[in-house]
């Protein structure tokens, strides 16, 4: 297992940057997690890593070693693709071992080290099987005993799960990270799926639009995001977001009240929004807060969401009313749509973005 | 219309049609069942009686056909797997290299298509007689070399672009060279076009009748189209004996594509003639 | 780099069709261009003529029967065999049980060898005691002077020529199965009938294929009879009623060893095909213009 960095990695497409400046450096075992949302690089970001793509500027270290200019096979890098990309006409034994075949390794222990990666992954019994015969998970499994068969300095993974059904994919996530555990492995982890991310990852990276947001523990992209974007991202459902006003007895936020935090002016001459996830926003039947209207009622078990709309029904003018939050609310609160509510922001629990540059200028606590 | 009459209606205009165009074959066969000497027939007959077989054997010994049989074998033999590789290798390069390369070539390509043969008939032939090389089968095989036709190598190029990406690209992680790729996952994941190319390969190859005309002049090195010809001037009128000769000029390449016909005139599926 | 390695590779499974083609078309294909200003019987060195070949060629009563043979045929046969392997594709291209055969009894008259076809259709056309003309007779129809007759015999040089028509029908079929279904259900909800629905649907969506068709065969019937009028008619009935160019060219070059003479020949075939060609795109794209959906 190695170290793999990314060190001013510039990614050109005519006049499109799909990759703009990437400094990232993944640890020795480490499970970096690359997420982001469609174009935001990460796939290409990936690819740069295997060797798939030519870099415009900056260089690739795998192990200290700078191997930009290398091709994927001198890499020692194994790859998962999305599709699997396993060749339909070969058995699933020879599909593991397609890379000790063409390496000309001996047959007996071409065949040791293919059986020793089936069944790391869990999938010995059926190394005489076609791909097709087999369904979306087997398929999966298979994939990555063939990565696995070659023993790389580090694993590339693009999106294994997106094809997977939920049920499924929830079970691959463990056992990947019980894969990921007893290799120590080094692995590059890409997709599309916040969750995926926050579970998995040792670290988080999260891009947007070919640049780096934040890199950090799933805990630190979550509780302390550096921007609007990855605060948004980050969490589901996402963080109700509220322009900040000036009104005549202070600033609110909707139809919050805004104090400033104890010691600190609040930030001259910036527009500001206030973030709070929706698990923080305290809703009552007939509790302290502003009241609000349900708009929506969404039931997932043992949590309930609901879409509100601040204000009285009847709206009164200027009371910052008309806005929509979503807050969660655990098993005990089932109110009706249209029915009107409290919700309360309690202190702490609200975070402050620059509105034109997306900057977190505070953090909540 | 109930579904009796609307299966007859449907089946009738193509089962006449089908009729229509078997019908000349089946004259063939029946034609070189007559007896040859007898005086020629009045009216149409089906089958002639009596059914002689006797033109076959008579027309073995005119001419030498089991000696023009062997002769188109080894060209055959020789064109055929040349025919596939160098088209299938052709077809894979083309598919492996950068949209805009790849799309000069298709160019070149569909225009080499549209070359009438009749045009190049005379400057190959003055180029292969510089060579030395008149009155041997080198320039029958010779156009093995380009796929025997550019439309083969076409076939192979978009049956390859039509894998997956990242197949090809786990392929390139493993370390795979291109021939190896070739070798190993592309040409297995084609079997049915590249069964077609030999056949239609064959077919080409066993009825090609223009080159071996202008090349060939020792009766020895004939090949079966010319050994027909040869026949039929023999006995212009002995229309038995040289229908037995075409039937026995036919029967290979109709039983080649008896056998193709599968991958293409049944399996056809909306994802155009090369799905599977 | 490896990289270059795999381009090493790439260069080398190219090679054989790359040569093939340089070798085998584009120099004979110039080769013919410059013969074509020379006189050359392939025993003296070849003299220089310049344009004294197609002078010739202007002066000379066979070549422009023949040429005008070969327009006649091309003008008849590619359009029944368009039509032809267009009408067939439209009656084959549903699955039903037997389509498989039927579709490839169309099919088997284009595998038949260049030299058996033509034999086999020199009995079928005997005026006298060929099946054809027997079984006319019998039934009361007139029996056309196959061989003898000016007309019927260019008549039956394009009957040869269209009953060979399974590559075309190949491609049409190829083309009509690629037309999704649902816009014939959205027509038939319109409530069109049967020529509405060809005229908007099938024959539009068909169009560019069948031009380029039409334009391969062109190309190829230009080329087509020279089997049949070597073998079938021998060029006749005299004088030169089937002669067609590529016999002439054929006839000039290899039997009377006049090899510029018929290089220029075959230059006079290149342009005139490629004019026709040309005239049908053009047709072709005023159509597709006027076509308003």
């Amino acid at each position: 297992m190695a170290t793999l960095a990314f060190q001013g990695i510039r990614k050109q497409y005519g006049e499109t940057v799909a990759l703009d400046r990437l400094d990232l450096d993944v640890a020795d075992g480490e499970l970096m997690v690359v997420v982001g949302p469609s174009g935001s690089g990460k796939t290409t970001a990936l690819r740069v890593a295997a060797g798939l793509e030519r870099v415009t500027a900056g260089a690739v270290r795998i192990g200290g070693r700078d191997v930009t200019r290398l091709p994927p096979v001198a890499r020692e890098v194994a790859m998962v693709f999305q599709s699997y990309a396993l060749f339909p006409h070969l058995s699933v034994g020879d599909n593991i071992g397609i890379g000790l075949a063409v390496r000309r390794v001996p047959k007996r222990e071409a065949a040791e080290r293919v059986r020793a990666a089936a069944e790391l992954v869990g999938c010995a019994g059926q190394l005489d099987r076609r791909p097709f015969q087999l369904s979306g998970g087997e398929r999966q499994r298979v994939a990555l005993a063939r990565a696995l068969v070659r023993e790389p300095a580090a694993f590339l993974l693009d999106e294994p799960l997106s094809n997977l059904d939920a049920q499924l994919r929830v079970q691959m996530r463990a056992e990947l990270q019980r894969l990921h555990r007893r290799l120590g492995a080094t692995m590059l982890y890409v997709t599309h799926d916040q969750v995926e991310a926050l579970t998995m990852g040792d670290r988080v990276a999260v891009l947007r639009d070919g640049a780096l947001q934040q890199v950090g523990p799933p805990d630190e992209i979550y509780r302390r995001p550096a921007n609007r974007f990855v605060a948004g991202f980050v969490g589901s459902p996402a963080m109700n977001l509220l322009p900040v006003v000036t009104a005549a007895d202070g600033l609110r936020a909707g139809p919050f009240p805004l104090e400033p935090p104890p010691g600190s002016p609040w930030p001259a001459g910036r527009r500001l929004e206030l973030g709070v996830r929706p698990e923080h926003l305290r809703v009552t039947v007939d509790g302290p807060g502003v009241p609000a209207e349900v708009q929506v009622v969404e039931m997932a078990g043992h949590e309930t969401y609901l879409h509100l709309t601040l204000g009285a029904p009847g709206h009164e003018a200027g009371s910052g009313s008309g806005q929509a939050v979503v807050a969660r609310v655990g098993d005990g609160l089932r109110p009706a749509v249209g029915s009107s509510v409290r919700v309360e922001l309690p202190r702490g629990h609200a975070y402050l973005f620059d509105a034109d540059s997306g900057e977190t200028l505070v953090q909540a606590t | 219309m109930s579904t009796a009459s609307r299966t007859a209606w449907r089946h009738l205009p193509a089962l006449l049609v089908a009729v229509g165009f078997v019908a000349p074959l089946v004259f063939m066969v029946t034609g070189s069942l007559r007896q040859a000497g007898l005086p020629p027939p009045r009216s149409p007959e089906l089958l002639p009686s009596p059914v002689a077989f006797g033109n076959y054997p008579r027309a073995f010994e005119l001419v030498d056909i089991p000696r023009y049989t062997l002769n188109s074998l080894v060209v055959v033999a020789a064109a055929v797997p040349l025919t596939v590789l160098c088209a299938s290798w052709a077809g894979f390069a083309m598919s492996r290299l950068p949209r805009r390369s790849a799309g000069a070539l298709v160019a070149v390509s569909l225009v080499a298509l549209m070359v009438p043969l009749t045009a190049l008939l005379v400057s190959r032939f003055a180029m292969f007689r510089i060579l030395r090389l008149t009155d041997t089968w080198w320039p029958l095989i010779a156009p093995s070399l380009m796929g025997t036709s550019p439309f083969y190598v076409l076939l192979f190029y978009w049956s390859f672009r039509r894998l997956p990406a990242e197949l090809f690209e786990a392929c390139r992680l493993e370390g795979m060279r291109p021939l190896a790729v070739w070798r190993r996952v592309a040409m297995p994941l084609v079997r049915p076009v590249a069964v077609a190319v030999a056949v239609f390969a064959f077919v080409d190859t066993w009825s090609n009748f223009l080159d071996p005309l202008v090349y060939l002049f020792d009766e020895r090195k004939f090949t079966v189209p010319l050994g027909l010809r040869a026949l039929s001037t023999l006995d212009p009128n002995n229309y038995p004996l040289f229908l037995a000769g075409a039937v026995t000029a036919t029967a290979p390449v109709i039983g080649a594509l008896l056998y193709v016909q599968r991958f293409f005139l049944q399996e056809f599926r909306g994802s155009g003639w090369l799905g599977r | 780099m490896i990289r270059d390695r795999e381009r090493r590779d790439l260069a080398v499974m190219l090679a054989p069709y790359l040569v093939g083609l340089a070798a085998l078309v584009v120099v004979p294909g110039a080769v013919t261009f410059a013969l074509s200003l020379f006189d050359y019987d392939l025993i003296r060195p070849a003299t220089f003529a310049g344009l004294d070949n197609f002078r010739e060629l202007a002066r000379d009563a066979v070549f422009r029967t023949s040429l005008r043979n070969s327009l006649h045929f091309v003008l008849f046969a590619v359009p029944v065999r368009l039509a032809g392997a267009v009408t067939l594709a439209l009656l084959l291209h549903r699955r039903f049980r037997g389509v498989g055969a039927y579709r490839t009894a169309a099919y088997l008259p284009t595998v038949v060898p260049d030299v058996a076809y033509a034999l086999l259709w020199l009995w079928l056309f005997n005026p006298l005691y060929g099946p054809l003309n027997l079984t006319l007779g019998a039934l009361g129809l007139p029996q056309p002077p196959w061989f003898t007759g000016l007309g019927a015999t260019q008549a039956a040089v394009i009957i040869m020529s269209v009953f060979q028509l399974g590559e075309g029908f190949l491609v049409a079929l190829a083309t009509r199965q690629e037309i999704p279904g649902e816009l014939y259900e959205l027509i038939s909800v319109e409530g069109a009938g049967p020529w509405a629905t060809f005229r908007r649907i099938t024959l539009p969506l068909m169009a560019p294929t069948l031009a380029l068709l039409a334009a391969r065969d062109v190309i190829f019937s230009f080329q087509a009879t020279f089997v049949p009028a070597l073998i079938v008619t021998g060029g006749g009935p005299p004088p030169y009623a089937t002669t067609y160019l590529p016999l002439f060219i054929y006839t000039n070059g290899f039997q009377y060893l006049r090899y510029g003479y018929a290089a220029a020949a075959t230059v006079c075939m290149i342009l005139v095909t490629a004019y026709i060609v040309l005239l049908q795109y053009r047709m072709v794209r005023r159509w597709r213009e006027s076509f308003v959906v």
